[in-house]
This record gives structure tokens, C-alpha cells and sequence, in this order.
């Protein structure tokens, strides 16, 4: 009641609080603040070990080691955790105090951290090593390695011991600062390592502790050394502290710039997972001979496994009280049965994993799924797998509970590894590395040392051969048989592990190294990454992945696919590579058989079963599209295109026949038929003439089936050949046609493939760039694997200067070589360049050993080809237009060279005939049978007579020119009598010349009349059209060295089939010795006699000039036969020219202005310059300008006045 | 040497200040009752007030001692000033508020308002303290962790 009453004062009252105070800590604080202190240390102790991972929990300290207590509750536990770290009463904070506080610490200790007696001694010492020894505020108190495996304790031995000295008032704090140095690797100008290593320094800490400090760099090294023999570090910079860490302050001027990093009197402990030797190596002897202590932990023996696997269920039992709200009783059972769970090798955190997996989450589940309630008491025990009593009797097995991500099995590996198809060699190697891995355990088992080997692997192989797949397979394997922690594959490209700057590099790969710890990491196409030498982010990233590779020996098994070239070519550009990566895996290809089996898979994986009747097509497909090389659709892959381009078939087919089985694949879905037999006759006998070469052909041909049906008696003899061919003959020989039934024929022999025809020339193989040829010649070879290879014209590839020939002819032998057997290649061109060509490429001569010649077809051969070609291309012929074709097409083979001729100009000459055929049947009108037929005036039209062509009525618009005219006239004449000789078969003289030279005045109508020539010859088919190219010197003369001659052939090639006007021809000639018109001259000669009936040269210029002109060049003379000169014109005569023009235009002359106009010519005519024509019409037009002037000042105008020129119109002013 | 200057000037505030607005601090509160409240309430009349005036003042000092490291030495010293000055300031701050209720309530004499205006002061005052108690009682001056260590 009393107490009630004082309550409810203090309530009101609350002023009674600071009387309390002064109760409670005194008037003046002095002891009562240390118990304070010690009470919050406390409970920052305990909040430390739930921290911790790889801590027991905080109610260790009520275990005895040797027997726990069979029914220790987490509920007791967590009461006596609280009073657990009561403090020392009235203790003194004295040097020399401390040491009692070390006598039972090692005791202490065992309660925490599990471990032997020496090595708990030997800690216990080295902490108090500087308490005996004594120690100056500028040194580190201590310096202490600890070295011992991963996940051993060792920093949690630390810990303890500071928490516990900590307690026993020796150290004013508990927390202990730690640095990892793996953290820093990346750090190489330790601005990040000196920034967190002052804060560590200046901390409240008594213990600053250094992990891996076998991963510390040299200059890391180096700043530990400072700090141990002087006790501070001088920083190579200024720094000044900015919110808590450092900041480089250059050029500050500040009297609180950081200059150097004191250790403030702390304990250094450093701890590593590497053997003593290793450390002493890595650290120096400087360093090591600053170590106050070097502690080896012993590894956890058997007795204190049990220890340990109690600790850590103590923590789990706390666990579930804490979170769970439920307590777990244990037994020894439990304990021991846990403790088999440890292994060395994997550590404490495996073991506290392990419970978290398998106990700690399967409760969990059970109180989530409401099985066990909150504040129910159960117990754990174990009978051939774990259970929950509950206190009813109800027993739950907390397999039931547990999640299933434990696929990850040994079994099932090596099951999903049988069920792969083919891959003999990889699943043997697969299996060879878990033999290996057990053997090595049982080494270790019985003592021995247990060798490590690299699991890195390479594999090569074409695309689709299931590198990724067993890739994952691996994983797992390994997982499953302990080399990995966690299993799983991670696959990247070049992309993922190069950056976008240099530098860049290194921290995206080793990102992706890190997230690929425990696992596979599955470099795919790994050779890109160092395409070119000089690749710097390739490198870049190289270099970190075997940095990466070294650092996580134990923990990463990288994995390398390519391309098998491509990847030879990769391990020699990076030779520390090859070393790293010992085991080396060839993909083979499928062979047919195995294609099949994953068809069936891929098949029935998809719901479809493939019909037993595509067995054979089947396999014969695949045997046909694996072709060695040129595997990118090959493989796997093939298979699931085929499967899914059949599904998509069956579709169709089942829409059309609903009551098929809708799940049988059949044949003609896969496109398949049965396979057509090859009919070599069949095929020969569509080419005419060639007895020779399809001799050879049949030779072989025989051969081949005499091999097949070895083949199929099951008797081996070695008849294999090369095959390579060179055609040898003129073009238009049918080289082409036969290359292409030689891959026909090696196709369905199963010699070949796929059997195409590649046809390429040099420009196909060779390239204009260094370098480029190889990749340009093996690209086109590539593309001909499983095929023909045909090169045409094969002797120009040797023959520039470049040298880039040599190099095409070099790559080909050598791919012949290396896909002997895959691709046949045939060399064409023509015979004699083809010897020298072979006997110059002496490699080339051994590699081609069947030489076919082509000779060239003869007249009867080539008209029975023309014959075959008008029948394929659907018309028939009457038998006059066949006696008609024989003549023509012997005419023509008689003109054609050796270039030009055989089967190429009868199918231009057809083609020909062809096109007249259509226009005479769309010009005449025909039906039927007719639209078809190919008449005699197809091939030979008749002479066209050009009817409304009338020379007279032509010449008769020329005035004057009389001599010209009678020329003309001859020409016509002889010509048309020529016509007629010929009608009636006389001889006729086809090399009459036709070349003329027109000499003349200038406005003597020399162009009106080369016009009216043209149409003569036109109309007299001497040429096929009346085109007239008028040009002059600088038509023809260009003005550099070498130009002329192209530029003049130009312009006579675009006249050819008409008339060359030159104007001025004698300019030609007119400059000096080193003058260009010679070359055009020279070159028009040339061309003159090369096309002489298709062209016709005119050359015009004055009299004298071309007179002197031909002088000059012989040649010329007898070329041009007929000189025409052109008079001036009479005075008669041009008056009739001047009426003409204007009676053209719709003028009148009247009588005076004829008089003005005759006396203006007759004075005109004695100048030298008199233009004749051309004078009449300037007169003529000057005239119209005055007669316009003269009437523009007139208002009233007659017709007649404007249509009449008058002579003051004429008369010059 | 700057320990010692610290602790000279810590002193000298503790002395010269601190204990001198703490004395006057405990005046006023006796004095605002006493003589403001308790003389409007005979009078009937308002009065000046004084209640903020000090509340400013001990405020200021409390502040500035918390601020300054080491003037603040003298709570760690003292463990029960922290407390005092707290709820000496609580308390004083009320009645200031009183006050002015009063203050503002009687500047026009009229009995209604007069009455009105005990009413809202007793209220107020009432319900200041109960929260003042509350509030103490859920975090309890005691309990309070002067734990800047040293």
C-alpha cells in the first residue's frame, strides 16, 4: 500500500526523479558512471555475437563443452544472457591489474570459441603480451598473425577476446575495427586503403584487425612495415579529415592537414588462410620480425566439432525462440548427428548453413503453414532424418518442410549427362573428373596430400554440338560432387566482360567473375575477346579473368568455347592462357545416326513422334548438310530447324487431310521424298559434241559406283582420289555446264555434300588490300564447301603485279588440303594460258591431277546446239530457216575469233533471232502454230528495200554540188547492183571501202551531204543505222598522255553502226612530233579496220589542209579512197540558196533587193574568206533584223510590206 | 593544457552562470506563484508578466551548456542537474503560461471573463502538469544515459 502510495507521488510528482538520481549515481558521479559503462558494454557484447556470422550465439557461455545439458531452452538461454556479463565490482584499471585479469582467460575464452587448448593459449598470450612486455601510447601495442583455413574463427576469436578484456576492464572498448584486403585490390593508389585504415586508427578500439593480408599489396605491405617500426605512417600527401574521411588537400592552406596516420597504441591483428612459409614469403622478413605473435590454429578436431555443432544449434534454439516464438529442445542425438556435417574444408559457415537449411527453414515453413504455433515447446530429434516432437506425442518430419533445391544432385547430373546424345569423349571427361575429385578425397582422407588440379576447361566445337548444354551439365557435376559451392553456369560474351573505356574493363569483368564465384563461368565465342593483337579492352579483360581465375582458385572453374581454330589461334595470341586451361574438350559434329536420336528427342519433346519410314531420308539428309567447315547451321541446331519446319508442314498437311494422326511426323513433311538415283546419261546426253570429255566423265563416274557398291559389301579398299579438275579450253566450250553436271554427279554419288556450284573469277578471290586476299579466297571457298569450286579464267590470278595472286593461290592449296575430300575445284580458262599458269603454281599441279580439254565446237556442233537451244526455249523451225541457220551459223564461225565463237555466240545469235521472230509475228499477225515457228526471214530478213526512200528527192533539195551529187548517185548504184548480184549468188566485192574524205570550202554543205550519205548507206544496209557522230580534234584529243586513245575509241564506238563525221581532220595532224592526234590518228586507223563493216569514217576539212593532211599520213591515203571535193559555190547558185531560205520562212525578195544581194556576192566571192553558204545566211539574217528595224517606225503595215525584204534591207550599212 | 583551460572556463560557467540562473531560475518560480498569480488572483487586476522572460533565459543557458563539450562536463559530474534544470524548466514554463492566462484574462474587468479565465488557468495548468508527468514517467530522467564516455 505504502508502496502504492510512493508510486503514485513519483507519478505526480516526477521532481522526485532528481532526488533519485543523486540516490542512485551519487551527487557527484565518480564510480557509479564505470557501472554504467560496463552495463552498456554488456549488452553491445551481446548484440556482437548475433552479429557475427560465423559466431556461435550468445548463450555459448552456458554450455559445457563436455556434456551439454540435454534440454537446454533457448528460454533459459536468453534469461541468463542478461546477467551473463555481470562487471567486476570495484575493479582498478591498472597495468599491473591487467595480468590477473589474463590468468583463466584462456577458460574464458573456450566458452566462446571452439578450439584447442594450445591455440586459446597462445591467443590468450599474445593479448597479453604488451600488458608484460609494456607499451608507449606510439606503437601498435601488438602485432599478431593468425593463420588458419577459411572460416576457421579467427577474427571471431578476437572478438571474443576483446569483448572479454573488455569485460575484465583491461580494455576500455569491445569493438574491434577490421580491414579486409581483398576490399582494396582494386585500390593501386591506396587513397581508399589509407582513407578507412585512419578511420580503423581513430576509432574507439582497442584491436584493429587486418583480414587476408595475404591478398596486401607490396605498397600496402609496405605502409603495414611503416606502422609497425615507427608507430605512424607518413602520408606521400596532404590530406584534411571531410565528414570522416580523407580528403586530398593540394594547395589548401590549413593548419589541420592530415600529414601522417598514428596507430594510437592500438593491437594489430592480422590474420591470413595461406601456410606459414607462404606468408613469411609475402610479407618479408622486415614485417615478420615486427610480429609480436605468429598462432597457426589447429583445425577443429573431432571432440570439438561437437562443440562446435552445439554452439551453433545453442544459436539456432535462440533463434527460434527469439523470432519464431517457439522452443526447441535438443538432444545429444542431435548434436553428434549435426556434427557429422562438418568438414573442414567448407568451414564453420557451412555447418551454420547447413543448420539454417535444414532445421531453421523448415521450422520456419512449419510455424508459416500454422503446423507449429507461437509458444509451443518441441523438441529435435533425429531417427534416420530430422523430426519435431511436439508435446502431444505428434511427430513431424522436417524433410516434409524442407524446400526442394537440392536438385542439384549427384544422380540426377549424371542422369541429364547420359540422356545427352553422342558426346562420347566429353561425358568420358566429365566422369574423369569425378573419379579424379574422389580419389583426391580419399587421399586427403587417409592423409595424404590431396592434389589440386585446374578444372578450367576449353571446349571447342562447331555451333549446336551442345557446349552450352554440358557447360551446364558441369556446373552441376561439380556442385554436386563438392569442387563448387553453389553450381549454377553463368554465360557471357565478349560484351558482358568488356567495358566502353579503357579501364572499364577490368571492373566489369571482375564483376561478372565475382557474381560466377561458387560457379561456371561459360565464356562463350571466348576468342573474340582478343580478335586483334592489339585489342586493348580485350587484353584488359584477359588479364583480369586470369587474376580473377588465380585469385578464386578453389571456388571458379572458367569455361572457354569457340571455334576450334579460332581458339588454337586465341590460347597462342595469350600463352599464359593456355597453361591455365589443361583440359581441352573436342565438340565432335553428330553423326547422322546421333542426329536422328536427338530429332526423336527434339520431336517427342514437342509432343510429335517421327514415322519409322524417314529413318533412311532422314539420316541421309543429315549426312548431307554436316559438311566439315561449314557447320554454323549444323548440329542441334539443324536438327530443331528441320523438327520445326516439319511441324509447321504437318500443319498444313493436316489441315488438308483432318483425319491424319496429328502426331506422326512423316517424310514429305520433312520435305523428302524417296532419293532420286543420279542418271548420268541422261544428263551427258543434253550436251552435243564433247565425246572426250564425257568419256572422262563416264570413266569416273564408274569408278565411283564401283566404289558405292563396295561400299554397301561392307569391303573397304582405299580408292580415294583427288578430284580436282582443270578444264582447259576457249570460252563458250560448255565448261560451265560440265563443272556443273560434275557436281551433280559427285553429289548423287554422295562424293559431295551439298553439290553446289560456286563459280567465281579472280576479282572473287583477289583483293586490292593487303591481307585481304586470304580472307576474301577462303569466304568464297567456304561458301563452295560440300560443293564445286569453279574458277574461271583461273590463270589471271598470278597474272598483276601485286603479288596478292601468289597469296589467293598459296590460301587455296592450303584449304584444299585441309577440306580434302569436302569440295571438289575445278581451274578453267583457255589451254595454253592454263599450262603456263600450272607449271608456274607447281603446288597447284600435284593437287590438280585430271585435266580435261574442251575443244571447240565445230560448225555442225554449233548448229546442232543452235538447234537443242531453239527446241528447249520452245520454237520450232521450218526446214528452210534450218538451212538458212547452218549457213549463218557457219558464216559467223568463220568471222568469230577463237574468243568469240562456239556455244556462247549461237545462244547471242539465237536470242537474236528470236527478237525478229517476235516482232515479225507481232507485225504481221500470225496465230497458231506460227507464233512458234522460225521461218527463213527470221534468221536472214529480207533486204529491205526502204521503198519510200528516194535518193533523187533527196539530192534534189541540195543546190548545186553537181559532182558531189553524181558521186553519190554512183555509190547508190553500185551498191544496189551489188544487192542484186548477190540475189542471184554472184560474187560480190564486200571489201570495197566505204571511208570518204570530203575536201571543201567551208559552207559547201560538206555535214548536209555526210547526212545524206549516211541515209544512202543506211537505205543501202551497208549500215544499221543512219546515225552521223560529227566531231573534230578536240572530240578525239584529250589532254593528257594516254587519254587520247580512250577517248577517241569512245566516240568510234558510239558511232560504230553508223557514219564518224571528223570536221577539220587535217587538225589532227597539226601539231608537232610529240602532238597527241597522231595517237587518235593511229587509234582510228586501228579501229577503222577492226569494224570495217560496221563503220563508216568521213573526214572533212579545206582542200589544201587535207591534202596535205593525207601526205602526211601515209596510211590514211589508201585508206580513204574517195576524195570528194567540194566546189564553191556559183553566184547563181547561192542566189538560189538565199530564195530558198527566204521563201522558207515566208519572205519575198523584191527585184531590188535581188540586184542589192547578187552585186553583195559577187564582191563577197574574190575574198579569201568567203563562207559561200554560210555567208548567204548571215546576209539572210541581217536582212530580216534591218526589215524589222525599218518597219518598227511605220504604224500601218500591209501584209505586204511585212512579208517583202527590200534592197535597203540587204545592203550592208 | 587545453584540458586545463577547458576545465577552467567550465568552472567559471558552472560557478558564475549556471548556478546563479539555476538560484534565480528556482526564485521566479516561487516568486511567479507567490506573487503574480497568488497578488491578480486577491486583486482581481492584471499584472506584468514575467513567467517568459526567465523561461528565455534559463533556456539559454541550459542550451548553451548542453552545446559547449565542456560545459557540459558539469552534467556528467553532477548526474542529477541534468534532471533539475529539465524539469525546473517544465515547470517554470507552465507557469508562465498561468500567468499569462491570468494576465491576459483579468486585463478587463468583467466577472465572467474573470471566472472564464480561472477556469481555462486551472485547466490548463492542470492538464500541463499531467502531460508533464506523463512524460516523465515514459522516459524517466534516470534512465536517461549521459553516456558520452569521458
Amino acid at each position: 500500500m505504502a508502496r502504492n502510495f510512493q508510486e503514485i507521488l513519483r507519478l505526480f510528482f516526477p521532481e522526485f526523479q532528481i532526488t533519485d538520481t543523486v540516490q542512485e549515481r551519487g551527487f557527484i558521479a565518480t564510480s557509479k558512471k564505470r557501472d554504467s559503462y560496463a552495463r552498456q558494454t554488456s549488452q553491445t557484447y551481446s548484440q556482437n555475437n548475433t552479429e557475427v556470422k560465423s559466431a556461435p550465439g550468445s548463450s555459448v557461455h552456458q554450455m559445457q563443452p563436455v556434456s551439454p545439458a540435454p534440454s537446454s531452452t533457448a528460454a533459459v538461454n536468453k534469461n541468463t544472457a542478461k546477467t551473463a556479463y555481470s562487471p567486476a565490482k570495484d575493479d582498478v584499471k591498472t597495468l599491473a591489474k591487467a595480468n590477473e585479469a589474463f590468468d583463466g582467460l584462456p577458460d574464458t575464452l573456450k566458452k566462446y570459441w571452439v578450439g584447442s587448448e594450445e591455440d586459446r593459449l597462445s591467443l590468450c598470450q599474445a593479448f597479453q603480451r604488451p600488458y608484460v612486455k609494456g607499451f608507449d601510447n606510439v606503437k601498435p601495442k601488438d602485432a599478431i598473425l593468425i593463420i588458419g583455413p577459411e572460416s576457421r574463427g579467427k577474427a571471431y576469436a578476437v572478438r571474443c577476446l576483446c569483448a572479454l578484456l573488455k569485460q575484465k576492464k583491461v580494455f576500455r572498448y569491445a569493438e574491434v575495427e577490421s580491414l579486409d584486403f581483398e576490399d582494396y585490390a582494386a585500390d593501386t593508389e591506396n587513397s581508399l586503403f589509407l582513407s578507412d585504415l585512419y578511420k580503423s586508427l581513430n576509432t574507439n578500439t582497442e584491436a584493429v584487425l587486418f583480414e587476408n593480408v595475404e591478398k596486401a599489396s607490396l605498397s600496402q605491405i609496405e605502409i603495414i612495415y611503416q606502422f609497425l617500426s615507427d608507430g605512424t605512417y607518413r602520408l606521400p600527401k596532404r590530406y584534411m579529415m571531410n565528414n570522416g574521411s580523407l580528403v586530398e588537400a593540394t594547395g589548401v592552406l590549413n593548419t589541420e592537414l592530415v600529414s601522417e596516420i598514428a596507430c594510437n597504441g592500438k593491437i594489430f591483428v592480422f590474420t591470413t588462410t595461406v601456410s606459414e612459409s607462404e606468408i613469411v614469403s609475402i610479407l618479408g622478413n622486415k614485417v615478420v620480425r615486427e610480429l609480436g605473435d605468429i598462432i597457426t590454429l589447429d583445425p577443429i578436431e573431432k571432440d570439438q566439432v561437437r562443440d562446435l555443432s552445439y554452439t551453433l544449434l545453442s544459436d539456432f534454439v535462440k533463434k527460434c525462440k527469439d523470432n519464431l516464438h517457439i522452443n526447441i529442445l535438443l538432444n545429444n542425438n542431435i548434436i553428434n548427428e549435426v556434427g557429422t556435417h562438418y568438414r573442414e574444408n567448407l568451414g564453420v559457415v557451412e555447418l551454420k548453413k547447413y543448420i539454417e537449411d535444414q532445421l531453421y527453414e523448415p521450422v520456419t515453413e512449419m510455424k508459416l503453414q500454422g503446423v507449429l504455433q507461437s509458444g509451443v515447446t518441441a523438441s529435435l530429434v533425429f531417427d534416420e532424418g530430422y523430426f519435431i516432437a511436439l508435446e502431444g506425442g505428434k511427430v513431424i518430419p522436417v524433410s516434409d518442410f524442407l524446400k526442394d533445391y537440392n536438385s542439384l544432385e549427384l544422380e540426377e547430373a549424371r542422369k541429364e549427362l547420359d540422356s545427352i546424345i553422342g558426346l562420347k569423349k566429353v561425358k568420358e571427361f566429365v566422369s574423369g573428373l569425378e573419379n579424379n575429385f574422389k580419389v583426391q578425397q580419399i587421399r586427403e582422407g587417409r592423409g595424404l596430400k590431396a592434389s589440386e588440379i585446374s578444372m578450367h576447361m576449353i571446349f571447342t566445337g562447331n555451333p549446336g554440338t551442345g557446349k552450352t548444354t554440358i557447360a551446364r551439365i558441369v556446373a552441376k557435376y561439380l556442385k554436386a560432387i563438392g569442387v563448387l559451392s553453389s553450381g549454377h553456369l553463368l554465360e557471357v560474351t565478349r560484351a558482358d566482360l568488356v567495358g566502353q573505356y579503357a579501364g572499364h574493363t577490368a571492373v566489369k569483368t571482375t564483376d561478372v567473375i565475382k557474381s560466377a564465384l561458387g560457379g561456371v563461368l561459360f565464356i562463350d565465342e571466348a576468342y573474340s575477346l582478343s580478335r586483334m593483337k592489339e585489342d586493348p579492352f580485350g587484353m584488359e579483360a584477359i588479364d583480369a579473368l586470369v587474376k580473377g581465375m588465380e585469385d578464386h582458385r578453389d571456388d571458379l572453374v572458367v569455361i572457354l568455347a569457340g571455334y576450334e581454330d579460332e581458339m588454337q589461334e586465341f590460347l597462342n595470341t595469350n600463352l599464359g592462357l593456355k597453361s591455365r586451361f589443361p583440359n581441352i574438350v573436342h565438340f565432335d559434329d553428330y553423326s547422322a545416326d546421333e542426329m536422328y536420336e536427338i530429332a526423336k528427342v527434339t520431336a517427342a519433346s514437342r509432343g510429335y513422334s517421327i514415322s519409322g519410314h524417314c529413318e533412311e531420308v532422314l539420316k541421309h539428309q543429315f549426312e548431307k548438310k554436316q559438311i566439315k567447315g561449314r557447320n554454323d547451321e549444323g548440329n542441334g541446331r539443324l536438327v530443331r530447324n528441320m523438327i520445326e519446319a516439319a511441324i509447321i508442314d504437318q500443319s498444313q498437311r493436316i489441315v488438308n487431310n483432318p483425319e491424319d494422326n496429328m502426331e506422326l511426323l512423316i517424310p514429305s513433311d520433312f520435305g523428302l521424298g524417296s532419293i532420286v538415283e543420279f542418271d548420268l546419261e541422261k544428263s551427258l546426253s543434253g550436251i552435243i559434241g564433247m565425246e572426250e570429255v564425257k568419256n572422262f566423265i563416264r570413266s569416273q563416274y564408274t569408278m565411283l559406283q564401283a566404289e558405292k557398291m563396295r561400299r554397301k559389301a561392307n569391303i573397304g579398299v582405299d580408292t580415294t582420289q583427288s578430284l580436282n579438275m582443270i578444264f582447259a579450253g576457249n570460252p563458250g566450250t560448255g565448261k560451265t555446264t560440265m563443272a556443273r553436271i560434275v557436281a551433280e554427279m559427285l553429289h548423287s554419288m554422295d562424293i559431295l555434300k551439298s553439290g553446289q556450284l560456286v563459280e567465281t573469277d579472280k576479282n572473287g578471290l583477289v583483293s586490292g588490300y593487303v591481307g585481304q586476299t586470304a580472307r576474301k579466297t577462303e569466304e568464297v571457298f567456304r561458301s563452295a564447301l560440300g560443293g564445286v569450286l569453279f574458277i574461271d579464267e583461273a590463270y589471271a590470278i598470278t597474272n598483276e603485279r601485286s603479288g596478292f595472286g601468289q597469296e589467293c593461290i598459296d590460301t587455296l592449296v592450303k584449304l584444299i588440303e585441309d577440306y580434302r575430300g569436302e569440295i571438289v575445284v575445278i581451274l578453267a580458262g583457255y589451254s595454253r594460258e592454263m599450262n603456263n599458269f600450272m607449271k608456274a603454281n607447281s603446288g597447284l599441279e600435284s593437287r590438280f591431277p585430271l585435266k580435261i580439254d574442251f575443244p571447240d565446237y565445230t560448225e555442225k556442233e554449233l548448229f546442232e546446239i543452235g538447234k537443242q537451244m531453239t527446241v528447249s526455249r520452245g520454237f520450232t523451225m521450218t526446214a528452210d530457216a534450218e538451212k538458212a541457220f547452218e549457213e549463218e551459223i557457219t558464216r559467223l564461225k568463220r568471222q568469230s575469233s577463237a574468243s568469240s565463237g562456239n556455244g556462247r555466240m549461237v545462244r547471242n545469235y539465237i536470242e537474236e533471232i528470236i527478237r525478229r521472230q517476235s516482232s515479225r509475228i507481232v507485225e504481221t499477225g500470225v496465230s497458231g502454230e506460227a507464233l512458234t515457228e522460225i521461218t527463213a526471214a527470221d534468221i536472214k530478213p529480207e533486204i529491205m528495200d526502204h521503198p519510200d526512200f528516194d535518193l533523187e528527192n533527196e539530192l534534189s533539195k541540195v543546190i548545186g554540188l553537181d559532182s558531189v551529187k553524181k558521186y553519190i548517185r554512183s555509190l547508190n548504184a553500185r551498191l544496189k547492183l551489188q544487192a542484186e548480184r548477190k540475189k542471184l549468188g554472184l560474187k560480190t566485192d564486200n571489201t570495197q571501202t566505204m571511208h570518204m574524205i570530203f575536201a571543201g570550202n567551208p559552207g559547201t554543205g560538206k555535214t548536209m551531204m555526210a547526212r545524206t550519205v549516211a541515209n544512202v548507206l543506211y537505205n543501202m544496209n551497208v549500215i544499221r543505222s543512219n546515225k552521223l557522230i560529227e566531231t573534230d580534234r578536240s572530240g578525239l584529243v584529250a589532254g593528257y598522255v594516254g587519254q587520247t586513245a580512250i577517248k577517241t575509241r569512245q566516240v568510234i564506238e558510239s558511232a560504230l553502226g553508223g557514219v564518224l563525221f571528223i570536221d577539220e581532220a587535217y587538225s589532227l595532224a597539226q601539231g608537232g612530233e610529240n602532238d597527241f592526234g597522231q595517237e587518235a590518228i593511229d587509234t582510228l586507223v586501228k579501229m577503222m579496220d577492226d569494224n570495217r563493216d560496221k563503220l563508216v569514217v568521213i573526214l572533212a576539212g579545206y582542200s589544201d589542209d587535207m591534202d596535205r593532211f593525207l601526205d602526211m599520213n601515209p596510211g590514211l591515203h589508201s585508206r580513204f579512197a574517195n576524195i570528194i571535193e567540194f566546189p564553191d559555190y556559183s553566184i547563181e547558185e547561192l542566189m538560189r540558196i538565199a530564195e530558198g531560205m527566204y521563201s522558207a520562212q515566208g519572205y519575198v525578195l523584191d527585184d531590188e533587193g535581188k540586184d542589192v544581194l547578187r552585186g553583195l556576192l559577187e564582191k563577197a566571192r574574190l575574198s579569201q574568206e568567203f563562207g559561200n553558204g554560210r555567208y548567204v545566211r548571215n546576209v539572210f539574217e541581217r536582212s530580216l533584223n534591218n526589215q524589222a528595224l525599218r518597219l518598227s517606225g511605220e504604224s500601218n503595215l500591209s501584209k505586204e510590206s511585212l512579208i517583202t525584204i527590200t534592197g535597203s534591207d540587204i545592203r550592208e550599212e | 593544457m587545453k584540458d586545463l583551460i577547458a576545465n577552467f572556463f567550465a568552472v567559471l560557467w558552472f560557478f558564475g552562470v549556471m548556478l546563479g540562473t539555476l538560484a534565480l531560475s528556482v526564485f521566479t518560480l516561487i516568486g511567479i506563484y507567490s506573487m503574480n498569480i497568488m497578488g491578480m488572483l486577491k486583486s482581481g487586476f492584471s499584472s506584468q508578466t514575467v513567467g517568459f522572460l526567465f523561461c528565455f533565459i534559463l533556456g539559454s543557458v541550459i542550451a548553451v551548456t548542453g552545446w559547449v563539450p565542456a560545459f557540459r562536463r558539469c552534467y556528467y559530474k553532477l548526474p542529477w542537474l541534468y534532471p533539475l534544470c529539465t524539469i525546473l524548466f517544465m515547470d517554470l514554463f507552465i507557469l508562465s503560461i498561468t500567468e499569462f492566462i491570468l494576465a491576459k484574462g483579468f486585463s478587463v474587468i468583467d466577472p465572467i471573463r474573470h471566472a472564464l479565465t480561472l477556469i481555462i488557468a486551472a485547466i490548463q495548468f492542470v492538464v500541463c502538469r499531467v502531460a508533464m508527468c506523463w512524460y516523465l514517467n515514459k522516459y524517466p530522467m534516470v534512465l536517461h544515459k549521459y553516456d558520452r564516455i569521458e
